[in-house]
């Protein structure tokens, strides 16, 4: 389990939420640097999936002011 | 205790953690070492990887033959009731579709000729038809920059006799017609309310009670209407159009098996001459499965799967519907998988290949929206959730099992976008379920979701579910809940931009961007004469009634032009099949047992930030006066000539306390927004209250889809420091980029909405850095 540290840490956010009034929570696990290379090198990242809003869509076919909405939004650190 | 949530520490980057059996020489990217997704190849047999190959060497196109076949019938019916010409298309559509068995599926059911082929819905709608596909205006759809179509050149003689047919005869003409002059401003020229989904295509949102199909088959179904049949009192309205339920509905059935009888011939023709042995038997077996289902009861877990597949194909050949959801498959498949195991004609290995199989037949149905309407929908999101996880209704412990491992297994290996998933969390839930789900979401394809019990159970109880059924909620759509075979209505519906709603109220009640005002603000002032915090509150308010009456009648229209002119016999009967049957009656006349109309709010943080920015800057710190800021918004922040100019006012509007850092002062303005609209919703009736089941009311949701980009293009600058034309904020998340103190703090703000109260569904979107995740 201590290898699991970073998974660890994920449940506990969604359970802290969660126990505080949470009620629904969806996430995208990306960095902005791959979102740009992407960007850069469309072909080569065509099977990269990311979260838009209450969906998932292959980041490369994506227009490109959602594309910006998902680079710019919080990369949280947990 | 929670804590670990460190803020701001920066982990260096290092090398991805491979969990035990993966190869990290099999990296896919070389210099994408912390993307998961990219690191990780997937684990998948041959059978799914060539299948995955072929759909994905495929390029999205349209197909013509549900538009000709539907046509075809529709000019031969029109002496027939609406519902009875909308089974007789159907059936002659099933009947004559072209069908097709993927390279070494073991499950069948195709929505058009081709995979990834989007079939065409003219009873809906032909104007963007004429204009994308034969006109080229604005564009092609083979000439969009994304989202993009073919269009074989040949299909355009006959799509133009079926576009002329149908003009003065669609969906979206009836409703427009209907709608008085104020709502059309407000959907195609405001830009704060907007129904346009819902003229292309179904309502769909639904799970079918799979558990219940499966237990007896559509044969059963088929029975069950020609005993009410038998049973009606002719002389009575009420059994008159009963009887044309009973009958369309027969026809609906029937067709489908019969589709599944040609999908058994043509497994029987392949067999035939397939020359390799293990795939001739494959395909005899698959023969027989389509000769057994959906017209019995399944007895296999392979003969349950091809029995959804079957429902969840056909129902959207029905009416183009979105969100048509398998539900909670890890619940209605366990008896047949535990059955098979123990019989052992079935193995974990197996069942894995199957849900792969299954996620792959899923993935090749298609949907074309116009281009305007693509806007909303990017990326062609298509809705069929799955759910995994959560309690048992009838014990209240937690239900998780093989299967639903099964499905984890399966996100991390298909990756396709079809189905979307969910999984259910709750107190309960074990710690190996939650660091599978976690370890899962990892992988950054966004599956699953996650739901919790403890919300959405007592936010459905409290608009009139009961314990039972709420606890046992599906997702059936981006975020929200239905319970599968009982829940009817459109938890879509409008969208409702609670932004552009407050910019309006700034400018007195007018759209500055196409100078319409439909509806003054109540105390007669704009953002250069309030006087007060409260003035700007009660006008806003006032404005948010003003366009959630209008939402609520353009719903409402369109509910009704449905019920009247459209019908969708195959959907009542799948979708809502123990309450429509005994009531006589589809969903839109008021079959199901809980019915209730949606909504989706865009814009919260933007809305929330603004009222706080002008609280603080002009009222409380007196930093600038309202004029200021109104000319502001007007020159988008770039007058230079201003004393202070636009960049620091709009500095000054950027520093006022933002939702998402846990500062009460501007949460609670977060809170309360959403409550009023929340609170304003279910104060309206939808078409099917009172005429059967639980509910009739609309209710909220922060569902946004792409739709935050869209909307942005409509709104100005706003006092939230955001610049003319930009996106929105999505869901009910803080504003991108101003949720500055970390997780901890970001989720006790969006836990301090009144969360219960969105009985339609709730969307928050956080976004995670892979190194955080790997050790």
């Amino acid at each position: 389990m201590a290898a699991q540290a970073g998974l660890r840490r994920l449940v506990n956010l969604i359970d802290y939420y969660f126990s505080i009034g949470g009620m629904q929570m969806q996430f995208n696990v990306v960095s902005k640097e791959t979102l740009l290379r992407a960007q850069k090198d469309p072909d080569k990242y065509r099977n990269l999936i990311v979260r838009v809003a209450g969906y998932s869509a292959y980041f490369v076919n994506l227009d490109k002011t959602v594309q910006q909405d998902i680079i710019e939004r919080t990369e949280e650190r947990i | 205790m929670f804590i670990l949530i460190k803020k701001g520490h920066v982990i260096a980057p290092c090398e991805v953690y491979f969990s035990e059996g993966v190869d990290p020489m099999s990296t896919v990217l070389q210099d994408e070492p912390l993307h998961f997704q990219l690191a990780l190849q997937p684990v998948r047999t041959n059978r799914i990887d060539s299948m995955l190959n072929y759909i994905n060497a495929i390029e999205p196109g349209i197909c013509i033959e549900r538009a000709r076949y539907l046509t075809e019938s529709y000019k031969e019916t029109e002496h027939l009731p609406y519902i009875i010409r909308r089974a007789r298309a159907l059936e002659n559509i099933l009947k004559k579709m072209s069908i097709y068995i993927l390279p070494g599926s073991l499950l069948v059911g195709n929505q058009s000729s081709k995979p990834c082929f989007a079939p065409l819905f003219p009873e809906f709608t032909v104007d963007f038809l004429e204009e994308e596909i034969l006109q080229g205006k604005p564009m092609y759809p083979y000439e969009r920059p994304s989202d993009k179509f073919n269009v074989d050149k040949e299909i355009v003689p006959e799509l133009q006799d079926i576009i002329n047919w149908w003009k003065g005869r669609t969906h979206k003409e009836r409703v427009y017609a209907n709608l008085p002059e104020e709502a059309i401003l407000a959907q195609d020229a405001v830009g704060a309310v907007n129904i346009v989904n819902f003229l292309h295509g179904g309502d769909g949102h639904l799970a079918p009670p799979y558990k219940w199909l499966f237990d007896h088959g559509v044969g059963h179904i088929i029975a069950l209407c020609r005993q009410k049949l038998a049973e009606i009192d002719l002389t009575t309205p009420e059994g008159l159009e009963s009887k044309r339920f009973y009958e369309a509905v027969i026809i609906s059935c029937q067709a489908l098996i019969d589709w599944a009888h040609r999908y058994a011939e043509l497994a029987e023709a392949e067999a035939a001459r397939e020359t390799e042995e293990s795939r001739r038997s494959e395909l005899r077996k698959l023969a027989e499965i389509c000769r057994r289902v959906p017209e019995h009861p399944a007895r296999t877990f392979h003969e349950a799967l091809q029995f959804m597949t079957f429902v969840q194909v056909a129902i959207q050949i029905e009416d183009n519907a979105q969100g048509i959801c398998p539900g909670r498959f890890d619940q209605v498949l366990w008896e047949h998988y535990q059955r098979d195991v123990s019989r052992g004609i079935l193995n974990r290995d197996q069942a894995l290949e199957l849900v792969q199989n299954f996620f792959v037949v899923l993935s090749t149905i298609e949907r074309i929206r116009s281009w305007n309407d693509t806007d909303y929908f990017r990326g062609k999101p298509i809705f069929q959730n799955l759910t995994i996880g959560g309690i048992n209704p009838e014990t209240g412990e937690d239900a998780s099992n093989e299967l639903t491992y099964i499905v984890l297994d399966a996100i991390a290996n298909t990756r396709t976008l079809q189905p979307s998933h969910y999984a259910r969390w709750h107190k309960k839930a074990p710690e190996k379920y939650k660091m599978k789900v976690a370890e899962t979401i990892r992988l950054g394809t966004g599956f699953p979701a996650i739901a919790n019990d403890e919300l959405y159970i007592p936010a459905m109880m409290n608009r009139g579910y009961d314990l039972k059924d709420a606890s046992d909620y599906c997702i059936v759509g981006c975020a929200e809940p239905g319970v599968a075979g009982l829940r009817g209505g459109r938890t879509g519906a409008a969208w409702f931009c609670l932004a552009k709603i407050l910019e309006v109220t700034l400018y007195g009640g007018r759209d500055p961007r196409t100078g319409v005002m439909l509806h003054p603000n109540c105390n007669g002032k704009d953002l250069s004469s309030f006087e007060s915090y409260d003035e700007v509150w009660e006008a806003f308010v006032d404005q948010v009634k003003y366009y959630i009456r209008l939402h609520v009648l353009m719903d409402n229209i369109t509910d009704k032009l449905w019920e009247e002119y459209i019908e969708e016999p195959l959907t009542s009967a799948l979708g809502c099949p123990t309450t429509c049957l005994e009531r006589g009656r589809s969903i839109k006349k008021g079959g199901a047992k809980y019915d209730f109309t949606g909504n989706e709010t865009i814009g919260l943080a933007n809305v929330a930030n603004s009222l706080y920015a002008i609280k603080y800057v002009v009222f409380d710190q007196k930093l600038i006066t309202g004029t200021q800021l109104l000319h502001a918004l007007k020159t988008n922040f770039e007058d230079m000539t201003t004393d202070p100019t636009g960049p620091e006012i709009q500095q000054m509007c950027l520093l006022a306390p933002k939702y998402g850092n846990d500062q009460d002062e501007v949460d609670f303005v977060a809170r309360d927004v959403l409550a009023l609209v929340c609170e304003e919703l279910p104060k309206y009736k939808n078409t099917r209250y009172g005429r059967g089941p639980i509910g009739g009311v609309f209710q909220a949701s922060t569902t946004t889809v792409s739709s935050n980009t869209a909307f942005g293009r409509m709104v100005g600058a706003l006092p939230d420091g955001r610049q003319t034309g930009t996106p929105l904020s999505d869901g009910q998340s803080p504003m991108r980029g101003t949720d500055t103190l970390g997780p901890t703090a970001a989720v006790r703000s969006v836990a301090k909405l009144r969360n219960v109260l969105l009985s339609e569904g709730s969307l928050y979107n956080l976004k995670l850095l892979p190194q955080d995740l790997k050790d």
